[in-house]
Formats: structure tokens, sequence, C-alpha cells
């Protein structure tokens, strides 16, 4: 049975190879038109790496990663590993509590209303 | 009320903490703070853009309780980059301010988190904002480049106020606009938006160098 490093490690591997390159996530989105969001999700395990070899082979140029390398042999087996392997539990109350901010920056600098707190708690396990 | 007797900073304080967080990072000369960089490769926290923040609950950003984690509202993160800056400077702060004061808080369920939410102390909670907003302000727009390139910058505003004076108007008629016209001149070298600029001028009373 695969543990939840398994499902985190190709995001990790990803971020890893995009840092390598300078690039932060959103210079990283900007260069190559990708949604951030969706990227950040990748990377933190939050998303199911494609399945698409096509994708994926974008994806690795756009990190750079030289064809018939050991990187390039370790991300699509790191994608592989870890496709359609999330499990649903990933973001569970116990693993969300430490994710939820401390103090927030708000417009207004007042706190969040109490009946917004399980709203904002979604929210926060969705991102 | 939860309290956590945040102490008291002064500006002057944390004008120095900015500095030593700018020289930590290696950045202390660099124009216009790479402060995204400084998060991602230096605080190493992940940055993750997060759809629904401001239109919401009209919030910009937040940091995780583990530190590992900086929220930015998806809008500001996509469509508004100095306030995009701007909310990372503000929660490098909490990272670099307040580790001590997050550390002291383990919440081991989701209803102990919103019950601390709902009771921080209010001077608490303003306190530490403060002292986010100033250290924002202070990283993104550090004292000691700010005042030579002040400085620097002060000849443009003369034909105006030279105006201004020969038609009799006094100093407080033309302050405003002076002030106005010098942070949209420093505004776009430090990458911050006008309103941050007027503060930071402000805050270190650049504006009485204005003849």
């Amino acid at each position: 049975m695969a543990t939840m490093k398994d499902f985190t490690m190709f995001g990790k591997f990803f971020k890893e190879l995009r840092q390598k390159r300078g690039l932060t996530l959103r210079q990283f989105c900007l260069e190559n038109n990708l949604d951030p969001g969706n990227i950040s999700k990748l990377e933190r395990g939050k998303a199911h790496p494609p399945s698409s070899r096509e994708l994926l082979e974008k994806y690795a140029s756009y990190l750079k990663i030289e064809e018939g390398s050991d990187d390039w042999y370790n991300f699509f087996d790191y994608a592989a590993t870890c496709s359609g392997k999330i499990p649903m539990d990933v973001m569970k109350d116990e693993n969300l509590v430490e994710k939820l901010p401390f103090i927030f920056r708000t417009l207004r600098g007042q706190k969040v209303p109490k009946e917004q707190l399980d709203e904002l708690v979604e929210l926060i396990r969705r991102a | 009320m939860i309290q956590l007797n945040v102490e008291f900073l002064p500006y002057d304080e944390i004008a120095i903490k900015a500095y030593d967080f700018l020289v930590k990072f290696g950045c202390e000369k660099d124009i216009p703070v790479p402060i995204e960089e400084i998060a991602e490769f230096g605080l190493k926290v992940d940055i993750v853009p997060t759809p629904g923040l401001l239109d919401v609950f009209d919030i910009d950003g937040g940091t995780a309780c583990d530190l590992s984690t900086i929220y930015v509202d998806d809008f500001i993160y996509k469509r508004r980059p100095t306030r995009f800056r701007f909310t990372l400077a503000h929660e490098c702060g909490h990272i670099f301010l307040h580790e001590k004061y997050i550390r002291m808080f383990e919440f081991d369920s989701i209803s102990r988190w919103q019950e601390f939410q709902d009771q921080i102390d209010h001077d608490d909670y303003s306190r530490l904002e403060f002292q986010g907003y100033a250290f924002g302000g202070l990283v993104l727009v550090p004292r000691h480049h700010l005042k030579p390139l002040f400085k620097e910058k002060l000849p443009e505003l003369q034909p105006m106020i030279d105006k201004a004076m020969s038609q009799g108007f006094p100093r407080e008629s033309y302050i405003s606009v002076s002030l106005d016209k010098m942070a949209s001149l420093l505004a776009p070298i430090f990458d911050v938006s006008t309103d941050v600029m007027i503060r930071r001028i402000e805050f270190d009373k650049l504006q009485n160098l204005i003849p």
C-alpha cells in the first residue's frame, strides 16, 4: 500500500526542479501560461499528477528536464506512483488544523466574524 | 478572552528588525526587494493562491499556524502585483516577528482554532497586525534606500513648489500634492503602491524635507 510520502513525492520533486531553475511559483506559471493554483496543489500533493503522457512531457520540458536523464525517469516514475492515489482524507481535520491561518491580513484590520469561520475553514481545505 | 501579551515594538525597532531580515537573506542592497524569492527560497514557505479570500472575507492573506504556508487571495496574486508584494511582506513579518506567539498555540482541533479566532484579545490582534503592516512597509521600502532616493528626487518637485510660492500659497497648501507627487516618483522604484509609499514617507517624517 502506498504511503503518504508516496502521494506527495511527485509534487515535491516538481517543486524542487522548479526551484532549481530559480523560479518562484508565480514566475514559473507566468512563463508557461499555467494556473498557479493548480500547480500549487500539484506541488503540495493536493492534486493528482496528470495521467496524460503528453501533458507530463510538457511539464518536463517547462522544468527543463533533459530527456533520458535520471530526473526524466524519476519524474515519470513519481507521476505513475502518485497518479490516482491521492487519499481522500489527505486534508482531514487533524492535518488541516495546522494549515489554518493564525491571523489574517484583512481589508479593515478586523477579525473574521465567528459565523464565517466554518466557511473559511472549508475554503482553506480546498486551497 | 485569549491573551498573547504581544510586546510593544516601536517603529524604529521594527525598522531594525526589517533591516536584519533583509541582511539575513542577502537582499539589503536590492531594490525592488525580491520578497517573493525571499518567502519561497529563503523562508521556504508555499505561497498558495486562494480564491475567495478577498471576495468573501475581505482577507488579503494569512500565514498557516505551522508557518509553512502563506495564503494570498487569488485575484491579488494574479492581478494586483504591488498588493501581492505587500501582503507577502506583511505575512513575512508575522513569520519573522511573531513566531513565538504563533508557536504558543498548537491547536488540536478546528473548534479550538475557531475559539482562538473568536476570543483573541483585540489589542493583541491589532498589535500583531500593526507590526506586520509596519514590517511590510519597512522591508519593501527600507530606510537606508528611502532617504537618499527621496533627496535625489526632491529637485523634481521644485518647479511645482516654486510656482505655488510665487503665487503666495503657504507650504501647507502644496505639501499634500508634493507628497503625492513624490510618492508617485518613488513607488515604481520600490515596486509598491503609492499608498504604501506615502505611509513610509510619513512614518520616516521625510515630508519635512520638502521646502
